[in-house]
């Protein structure tokens, strides 16, 4: 279909591409004639190639290189050692521990090599598309300017002009190159992608201790700084081995705090205390490592704090924190702690190479934590309820998950990833951190009743790219739509009376998932089975027959069934989910926003 | 040269040792270390490339923050890989400083 072209093409300014090359007269007219056929731009798709900086790529695998020369040169070293070790020592002991080095390094480099190949590759590549990019951009500008006045369809006076068939055709040819090269420059960077997907480090890493690396023990050996006994929970989990010196445990300090309030009078106190061993214990069984990272007391006003991490943080090289929604509790962490030990499982299924730390954050204040949490007094259990109607507490939350995100920076390794992922109003903490500067590398926001006040779009962040927001919202589950907003409100009015500042339409913000947010939503499908089913309910629920009631029940079973936070991390959505803590982004299937 | 007889649960094994020998297998271990530590220097190296340097696509996001870690843990592998080495060397020269130690009856054998 063409449409009539009403504007003179004389009256378009030329552009520049990102490199800088003048553009004529020529693309002007293909930009115009494809934005008048609602297609996208074709000098926009160039370029997005054209910024490609396929040499900062290639300048970067040079430090790779010089890495892989030094490990060469060290097996080769190391191979003269493993002879005169044989002649010196009849123990075969010593010479296989240096022949196990030597092939660490020569394991290594070869990984090493392999990426460094796969990015020249890459680059190769680019740079060719490029290229041609720049040639087809050329040639179509030099069609179009080969055309004659009438050829191109320039409106006369008096009346417009449709397309020529010419000018079309041009048009059509030049989209189709560029989709081909886009094509091409995409395989390219999926090929090094996955080839990036091996840690170098894993051949070394897997060398048996230091102390067995001569086939002599000369000294005890001890935890290694910061690194967390992985001796079996008692009642000191993570602390030095007994009699051994060592320096203290990262969670040290909580551990000591949980001690002295098992042994509190306060009630409130005290039963959080056993809440957090039961989870430390639980955290231990899964993970191997279980790390007490937050702590801090329960009393009559408060649930207090907790942050358990399921693997070791100081040794991980992903680090996720997972925020539960409403009614979740510090000294009742099970189902969290559940969902961290099953997201590790699925990050180490897709990566078994790699370390993945979970931390389960029960970090602020949650609305109705009294549910399943310590006994508080009557006052604090109606704050906490008024406390679901918006996201007040999220946002106070999610400057206290940046500080303590901080905090987690501090223990982990200098290149440890880190993500954040929020479920329900834990999301919307989430969206608020992120909002307040948490340093993160992605976040993942799941049944979100919205991103906060002060969020319009995931632009929002400000050391946060948009399209490292993900959004999993499931069509079946009630809170991440309108509706939600709709309700909280109706109730806080209803509790409260109307705000100074009038109703508010959005008392969580705006729903993530949809389009205009920005972000990337995940295309994944509830793991629950479909609820909508009345008359078939058991008695007595079946006796719910009045449409009204009925259509609540509905409702009040989806919220149970599809919006949990196993149910979002379970099946396809967990797996994306696991490829965004590993930034394996090319394995995250994402759809059009709502 | 030492030749020792050891018992260990009741059986005999013959050791034969040269520790002139073990202290060059040492030596050459050292340069090993030397070899993987390339330079000497502790550069700290930062990947240049920007978040969307390599495009907006998923392939390319992923390339650019996959790229930003493996070339430092290339780096960081042949340094770790390079203490290993050398504790390695440390060792095999103790173990030959204790078996000359042995052979100058410095240490005496369980009677």
């Amino acid at each position: 279909m063409t449409a009539p072209l009403s504007r003179s093409t004389s009256s378009i300014t030329s552009s520049s591409s990102p490199n800088g090359v003048g553009r004529g007269d020529g693309l002007s007219v293909l930009r115009l004639l494809a934005g008048l056929q609602g297609l996208p731009d074709p000098v926009a798709k160039a370029d997005e190639l054209l910024a490609i900086d396929a040499d900062t790529l290639a300048g970067w695998f040079t430090i790779a290189r010089r890495a892989a020369v030094w490990l060469w040169r060290g097996a080769e070293v190391l191979a003269d050692a493993i002879p005169a070790l044989a002649v010196a020592w009849s123990s075969p002991t010593p010479q296989a521990s240096i022949a196990a080095l030597r092939e660490a390094a020569v394991a290594s480099r070869t990984v090493v090599v392999g990426q460094a190949d796969a990015a020249d590759l890459a680059c190769h590549t680019l740079t060719q598309v490029k290229a041609h990019v720049q040639a087809a951009l050329g040639a179509a500008e030099s069609a179009v300017a080969a055309l004659g006045t009438k050829d191109v369809g320039v409106p006369q006076p008096g009346g417009s002009q449709a397309p020529s068939p010419a000018l079309q055709q041009i048009l059509t040819e030049l989209t189709a190159r560029l989709d081909e090269l886009r094509g091409r420059a995409t395989a390219a960077l999926q090929s090094l992608a996955l080839s990036l997907r091996a840690d170098p480090r894993d051949p070394i890493e897997s060398l048996p201790a230091d102390g067995a690396a001569a086939g002599v023990s000369t000294e005890p050996r001890f935890p290694a700084a910061g690194t967390p006994s992985e001796a079996p929970l008692g009642a000191n989990p993570s602390g030095p081995i007994p009699g051994q010196p060592g320096p203290a445990p990262i969670d040290a300090k909580n551990l000591e705090r949980l001690q002295l309030d098992l042994q509190s009078d306060d009630d409130a106190t005290r039963e959080m205390a056993e809440g957090a061993m039961a989870s430390l214990t639980q955290a231990e069984q899964a993970g191997g490592v279980a790390q007490l990272l937050v702590y801090e007391s329960a009393d009559t006003w408060s649930q207090g704090r907790a942050a358990i991490s399921v693997g070791d943080i100081s040794a991980a090289d992903n680090v996720a924190t997972l925020v539960p929604g409403i009614t979740s509790a510090p000294a009742h962490m099970a189902d969290g702690l559940n969902d961290a030990a099953a997201l590790r499982a699925e990050a180490s299924r897709q990566s078994p190479g790699e370390s993945t730390a979970v931390v389960a954050w029960y970090g602020y204040d949650i609305p109705l934590g009294f549910k399943g949490g310590v006994s508080t007094n009557p006052l604090a259990k109606v704050d906490s309820t008024l406390d679901a109607l918006d996201d007040d507490n999220a946002r106070d939350g999610g400057a206290v998950l940046a500080r303590d995100i901080e905090r987690f920076r501090q223990w982990a390794p200098l290149g440890a990833r880190f993500s954040a992922l929020g479920f329900s109003m834990g999301s919307t903490t989430v969206s608020s951190a992120a909002a307040q500067g948490a340093r993160l590398d992605d976040v993942v926001l799941m049944g979100s009743p919205g991103a906060g006040e002060g969020v319009p779009t995931a632009d929002s962040y400000p050391r946060l790219p948009a399209d490292h927001t993900y959004v999993v919202a499931f069509d079946q589950d009630p809170v991440t739509q309108p509706r939600t907003d709709l309700l909280a409100t109706s109730i806080s009015t209803l509790l409260a009376g109307p705000r100074i500042t009038g109703p508010n339409a959005e008392p969580f913000g705006v729903d993530p998932a949809l389009a205009a947010f920005g972000a990337q939503v995940v295309d994944a499908s509830s793991n629950a089975s479909d609820v909508r089913m009345p008359g078939s309910l058991p008695s007595p629920i079946g006796l719910l027959t009045d449409p009204v009631e009925s259509a609540a029940f509905d409702q009040w079973r989806a919220v149970a069934s599809h919006h949990s936070e196993t149910n979002y991390l379970s099946g396809g959505s967990m797996q994306a989910a696991a490829a965004v803590v590993l930034g394996h982004y090319t394995d995250v299937p994402i759809k059009p926003g709502r | 040269m030492a030749d020792d007889q050891g018992t260990a649960a009741g059986r005999t094994a013959d050791l034969t040792v040269d520790t002139p020998l073990l202290r060059r297998a040492a030596e050459i271990a050292d340069h090993a270390a030397d070899a993987l530590r390339g330079d000497g220097t502790c550069e700290v190296f930062r990947s240049p490339l920007s978040d969307a340097g390599l495009g907006h696509s998923a392939a390319g996001r992923e390339v650019v923050a996959a790229a930003g870690r493996r070339v430092l843990e290339a780096v960081d592998g042949a340094r770790a890989l390079a203490v290993r080495v050398a504790v390695a060397a440390e060792k095999i020269r103790t173990a030959a400083e204790q078996f000359e130690r042995a052979e100058a009856g410095a240490i005496r054998g369980p009677r």
